[in-house]
């Protein structure tokens, strides 16, 4: 990879000895077993992995919509342990999710589903969150369907509203699930490219799920899940 | 895109038939609300009209009377005994009774109330009375109420065009002498003034016996106390009231006699619910259908406060878009009512703000509810 990862600097994800379970007494079902990684800021680290490994319930841990029962989990600085949902919600707002589902708000046009989400930034002036939504929109080639409501967009375009809304705020952690499942070969590998750049440029630190073999070339790491586990030793530790 | 008033107002405007769904709900709510209280003032008001004339000091009605305007007959010579007292100046008989009425134009009959008002001071204010005494005192003349219902004939009109008006009152022909302006309620139709003689001249009835009876007392008498000295005198036999109790008789029949507070209420609580129901399933569909991406906003860390704000500000918008145009309605259906039933309707300040008070409580009510169902937007559940 030709672009710079700070493994020197503390890292932006830790997660030591990590487990995870659902339900309670003769139900529970343990998804994850002692996971231990770290993401450092400016790097690119992929979850693989077959459906039910435990993949997605990492990137609600580690996003903090999920409350973490047992092992440590640090994001951005937050003890996600001993955090309250306040401190858990000022957290959020610093990570630009991508959802498999983009969630979209259909009353909203694209530019105001962007634009939207900068209202959780109160402190950037109205004059430089437009220029930002309009900035990332076009980024994301989507310059001449600013003004069109998600019923008016393909798959693919809403996708790419939605990874504008989560880039906007310019996260230092972008958690990704499938974000070019949807995606033709073309645009996938754009929002690729999209999401490497803000790494570069911004420092930020990608952990994204993915099936794609496609987009396996950008990643800094890749963490291969099986059955709640880590499969292999990460190779760049 | 700063404010989440506009996130509310796109949300309720993205779909233009459940935007006016809804603002017509609101619109029914207050036009329901406002129509119904006015006819409940306006028939307190105009039931009250005739007491509020009253310019006596004390008021005396049989104990059997239960409103003035459906009295109980009582002796003639009890009242005329009470200028005795010292305090009293003077008092005057009130008779009362309900005639029927021969449209003279078309032939059709009505019931009319005739008041015969007793010689000496009239404590009764009729305006124009005073001035048609000297025609009312001959024979077989009265003072009709202009504001009766149309059905009684065009009486002022022909009046007004120089014309003579001779009606028919219980077989006995009667001149209009002039007009006066006092107006009915729900269950009066029309007001005829006489005098106590053409009174006894259309009502034959057992001599001696009045319906109501007014006192004057000398300046510097203390009316209440008045009152207790001469209900010591008259015992059970008479109901003896100061101005102001008489008023609170009468309102306190209004109340608790008549079914009116209870229809009306009745009418007025059926519009908040038709509101409620309506704004309710609104704003329940657009939170439900919504709750993936609700659950999405509160993923990328918008609070519960947040959409809880979103939705109360959609109730809001909805309660002043149902208000204007509800307000607006319910002023034409007012000039409307007041014209047909010639009962006094007027759109108080008093009534607006009471029921933009209710429309805002009914809207907010609606949220409340509404936004039980947001908590079921759980953030863990997207990935």
């Amino acid at each position: 990879m030709t672009h710079f990862v700070n493994s020197t600097a503390d890292p932006i994800v830790n997660v030591e000895h990590l487990a995870f379970s659902f339900g309670e007494g003769d139900l529970c079902k343990q998804i994850l077993f002692d996971i231990t990684f770290n993401v450092f800021p400016g790097e690119i680290v992929l979850l693989t992995g077959p459906s039910g490994s435990g993949k997605t319930t990492i990137l609600t841990l580690v996003g903090g919509l999920r409350q973490v029962k047992t092992g440590a989990l640090t994001v951005l600085g937050t003890d996600f342990r001993t955090a309250s949902v306040a401190d858990l919600v000022r957290t959020r707002r610093q990570i630009g999710f991508i959802f498999q589902a983009h969630n979209l708000l259909d009353f909203l046009s694209a530019r105001d589903n962007v634009a939207m989400a900068m209202q959780l930034h109160p402190e950037v002036t109205a004059t430089e969150s437009r220029e930002r939504v309009s900035e990332l929109l076009e980024m994301v080639g989507l310059k001449d369907r600013m003004d069109y409501y998600p019923a008016k967009l393909s798959g693919g375009q809403r996708q790419r509203v939605a990874i504008a809304r989560a880039l906007v705020g310019r996260p230092q952690l972008v958690l990704a699930d499938e974000p070019t499942a949807a995606l033709d070969s073309h645009s996938g590998r754009e929002v690729v490219e999209l999401l490497q750049r803000l790494a570069t440029d911004h420092g930020a630190a990608i952990l994204m799920v993915t099936h794609d073999n496609r987009v396996l070339n950008v990643a800094d790491r890749i963490i291969e899940m099986e059955d709640g586990r880590i499969r292999q030793p990460e190779n760049a530790l | 895109m700063r404010s989440s008033w506009q996130v509310a107002w796109k949300q309720l405007s993205h779909s233009k038939v459940k935007l006016i769904v809804a603002t017509a709900g609101v619109v029914v709510a207050v036009l329901l609300m406002l129509v119904q209280l006015g006819f409940l003032n306006a028939a307190y008001d105009s039931s009250l009209a005739v007491p509020k004339r009253v310019t006596a000091d004390l008021v005396v009605l049989s104990p059997q009377s239960p409103t003035f305007a459906t009295p109980t007959q009582f002796a003639r010579r009890m009242l005329y005994r009470l200028p005795a007292h010292p305090a009293v100046a003077g008092v005057q008989a009130i008779y009362l009774g309900t005639g029927r009425w021969k449209n003279p134009w078309d032939k059709s009959e009505r019931q009319i109330l005739v008041y015969g008002l007793g010689a000496g001071e009239n404590m009764l204010q009729i305006p124009g009375f005073a001035d048609a005494v000297d025609q009312l005192q001959q024979p077989d003349m009265g003072l009709f109420d202009r504001r009766s219902r149309p059905t009684f004939g065009p009486v002022s009109d022909a009046l007004a065009k120089g014309e003579r008006v001779d009606v028919e009152v219980n077989r006995r022909k009667i001149t209009i002498a002039a007009c006066t302006e006092i107006g009915v309620t729900l269950g009066v139709d029309g007001n005829l003034f006489v005098t106590d003689t053409n009174f006894l001249r259309l009502f034959p009835r057992i001599p001696g016996s009045i319906d109501l009876g007014l006192i004057r007392l000398k300046p510097d008498v203390d009316p209440a106390k008045a009152r207790d000295e001469l209900v010591r005198w008259c015992g059970n036999d008479l109901r003896i009231l100061t101005k102001a109790e008489f008023i609170a008789f009468e309102k306190h029949f209004l109340d608790t006699g008549a079914p009116i507070n209870f229809i009306f209420g009745l009418g007025t609580a059926v519009g908040f619910f038709i509101g409620f129901v309506i704004v309710y399933q609104i704003l329940y569909t657009e939170v439900s259908t919504h709750l993936p991406q609700f659950a999405t906003l509160k993923a990328i860390g918008f609070t519960d406060n947040y959409l809880l704000r979103l939705v109360m500000q959609e109730s809001l918008i909805l309660a002043v878009l149902g208000y204007l145009p509800g307000t607006l309605l319910s002023w034409c259906v007012y000039q409307i009512a007041a014209r047909e039933t010639q009962l006094p309707m007027a759109l108080t300040m008093f009534r607006l703000t009471s029921v933009l008070g209710l429309t805002i409580t009914m809207c907010i009510f609606s949220a409340a509810m509404a936004m039980r169902k947001l908590r079921a937007a759980d953030p863990a559940d997207i990935f």
